[in-house]
C-alpha cells in the first residue's frame, strides 16, 4: 500500500468497509504512521457519535447474559512494557476464557528470562511478517473468539462424546471447515493444589499440542475452549500435570475423545 | 446520574440558558465519565461493569440493530461485544481515544462481522441496497427523541453533500464494504473512498471532534 493510498484509505477504515486483506495491510500501515492513526482516532470518535444516536433499549434478557457471562470469563492480562512498544503480542497473550496461556504462567514462574523468550517470539513473528496486530483498541476480531464463532455457527460441524468409561463428561464438536474444535468437559474431580489440567490436541500416540490449562470458574465449571485443528490430530485429551503445566504430557491422559472426521 | 458541578464553580437555579450550544458540554463530561468506569473494570469491578452496561448497552445494542436489522442476531452481537468490553478492559488506552468511541468501535466491528458472514452464504441483492438508501439516509431525521447530540450529528449530516452522506450511512450504519457501497450507489470506487474520507472529516470537525 501507497502512503497516499493508505491516507485515502483511513475513512473506508474506520468505518468498517475495507475488505479483510485491505484492513489488515492498513492497520498494519497506520500502526507505524502517527498522522495516520491520530486522524483514525478523529474518525472513529466520529463514527461513535453516528452510532450512539440510533441507539435503542436493549432487551433485559441481554443484560441478565452478560452479566451471568462476565462473572465466568477471565479478562486479559495487561500489556507489558515489552509489547506495548511494538503494539502487538504473540498469540498466547489473548487464550480463551478460562484457559491460561501457559507461557503466562511460565512469566510468572521464571521471570526476566522466560519474559525475553516471549519477546523474542513476538519479535520473531514480526521478522517473518506473519500480521498478528493486536492493536490496544484493537477492531480486528480477537482470534480466539472468532474460531469459537466459527465452530458455534457451523451447522455441519459434528459432534462427538467423550468414551462413557472415562473420568467426566466430555464433548468435542469439530468443524472441518473452521480448522478447529470446540472442547467441553464437566465433573472432573478436585485436583491437589500443586496440580491442574491441562488441554492437549493429539497426534496419535506420537505428539500432543498443549491448548492450555484447565480451571473452574466461580460455580465450579470447566470452560469451553476452542483449540486450532491440524492435519493429522486425531484427539483432544486431558492429562494431569504439575500446576504449571508441562510442554508435553507426563502422565497418562484422563480424558480423550477422537477428533478425526 | 447526578452531575454535579465541582465547588466554587456552581451554577446559579436563575441564571438564564447561555446562548451557546450546550451538546458540546454534555458528551464531554459524559466521555470522562465511562473513560473512568472502563478504568475501573479493568481492574476486575463488576460493580462498575454494571454502570458501564447501563451507559453503554443501548448505543451497543442500538448500532448492532441498525446493522444487522434481526433484533435476535443483534442481542447476540451485543452480548459479544459487552463481553469483549470485559475482557479487553485492560488494553484501552485513553490516551488513544475515548471509552465511548473504543466501545463503539467493537460494536460497530462485531456488527459488520456479523452481517459479512451471513453474506458469505446469501449473496446480498444489491437492488435492495439501493431500495434501502432512502430509509438509511433519513434515519436520524427519524429518530423521535431529540436530545441535543442527535440534533448536532443530524445537522452536521445536512451540511455533507448527498454522495457524502449516502457513502457515509451505507458503509456505517448498513454495514456494506465501500465495493458495495460504490455499486449500490453507481459511482467509482476510487470517488466512494474519497467521499467517505472527506465526508467524515467534514462531520468530525463540525461535531467538534479534536483534529
Amino acid at each position: 500500500m501507497t502512503i497516499d493510498g493508505a491516507y485515502l484509505t483511513s475513512g473506508a477504515a474506520a468505518l468498517h468497509a475495507l475488505p479483510a486483506d485491505e484492513a489488515a495491510e492498513f492497520e498494519a500501515f497506520a500502526a507505524q504512521d502517527e498522522t495516520c492513526a491520530a486522524e483514525m482516532a478523529g474518525f472513529r470518535e466520529t463514527a461513535a457519535m453516528l452510532g450512539s444516536v440510533v441507539a435503542e433499549t436493549p432487551p433485559a434478557s441481554m443484560r441478565a447474559n452478560v452479566m451471568r457471562l462476565i462473572t465466568n470469563t477471565r479478562q486479559l492480562p495487561p500489556l507489558t512494557e515489552d509489547s506495548r512498544g511494538r503494539h502487538a503480542a504473540a498469540p498466547e497473550e489473548a487464550p480463551a476464557p478460562g484457559v491460561t496461556s501457559l507461557a503466562a504462567v511460565r512469566e510468572r514462574r521464571f521471570g526476566v528470562g522466560a519474559k525475553w523468550l516471549v519477546a523474542a517470539a513476538a519479535a520473531a513473528i514480526l521478522v517473518t511478517g506473519t500480521l498478528f496486530f493486536v492493536n490496544r483498541d484493537s477492531t480486528s476480531q480477537d482470534p480466539a473468539v472468532a474460531m469459537a464463532n466459527c465452530v458455534a455457527q457451523d451447522t455441519a460441524a459434528k459432534t462427538v462424546e467423550g468414551t462413557p468409561d472415562s473420568m467426566g463428561k466430555s464433548q468435542v464438536v469439530v468443524s472441518a471447515s473452521c480448522n478447529a474444535a470446540t472442547f467441553s468437559v464437566w465433573n472432573l474431580d478436585p485436583l491437589q493444589p500443586n496440580s491442574s489440567y491441562q488441554l492437549w490436541v493429539m497426534q496419535g500416540t506420537t505428539g500432543a499440542r498443549s491448548v492450555g490449562l484447565l480451571h473452574t470458574d466461580a460455580n465450579g465449571n470447566y470452560p469451553q475452549v476452542t483449540a486450532e485443528i491440524k492435519p493429522g490430530d486425531t484427539d483432544m485429551g486431558i492429562s494431569v500435570e504439575p500446576a504449571a503445566g508441562s510442554p508435553a504430557p507426563t502422565t497418562a491422559p484422563i480424558v480423550v475423545v477422537p477428533i478425526s472426521t | 446520574m447526578t452531575n454535579t458541578p465541582p465547588e466554587g464553580n456552581r451554577v446559579s437555579p436563575l441564571r438564564a440558558v447561555p446562548d451557546a450550544d450546550p451538546s458540546l458540554e454534555k458528551p464531554v463530561s459524559e466521555r470522562s465519565l465511562l473513560d473512568e468506569l472502563l478504568g475501573q473494570v479493568a481492574r476486575g469491578d463488576q460493580q462498575a461493569y454494571a454502570s458501564l452496561y447501563d451507559q453503554m448497552s443501548p448505543r451497543v445494542y442500538g448500532i448492532a440493530r441498525r446493522v444487522v436489522r434481526d433484533p435476535s442476531q443483534a442481542e447476540e452481537v451485543g452480548q459479544e461485544v459487552m463481553l469483549e468490553v470485559w475482557r479487553r478492559a485492560t488494553r484501552f488506552d485513553p490516551a488513544r481515544g475515548s471509552a465511548l468511541s473504543w466501545i463503539m468501535t467493537i460494536a460497530h466491528a462485531r456488527s459488520v462481522d456479523r452481517v459479512r458472514s451471513a453474506q458469505a452464504s446469501t449473496d446480498r441483492d444489491v437492488r435492495y441496497a439501493t431500495e434501502t438508501i432512502e430509509r438509511d439516509t433519513d434515519v436520524v431525521v427519524d429518530a423521535v427523541e431529540a436530545s441535543f447530540e442527535r440534533k448536532q450529528v443530524q445537522r452536521c449530516l445536512s451540511t455533507l453533500t448527498d454522495l457524502q452522506r449516502e457513502s457515509i450511512n451505507l458503509a456505517y450504519y448498513s454495514g456494506y464494504t465501500q465495493a458495495e457501497v460504490a455499486v449500490a450507489l453507481q459511482t467509482p470506487l476510487g470517488t466512494v473512498k474519497t467521499r467517505l474520507r472527506d465526508g467524515l472529516i467534514r462531520l468530525r470537525d463540525c461535531l467538534g471532534v479534536p483534529a
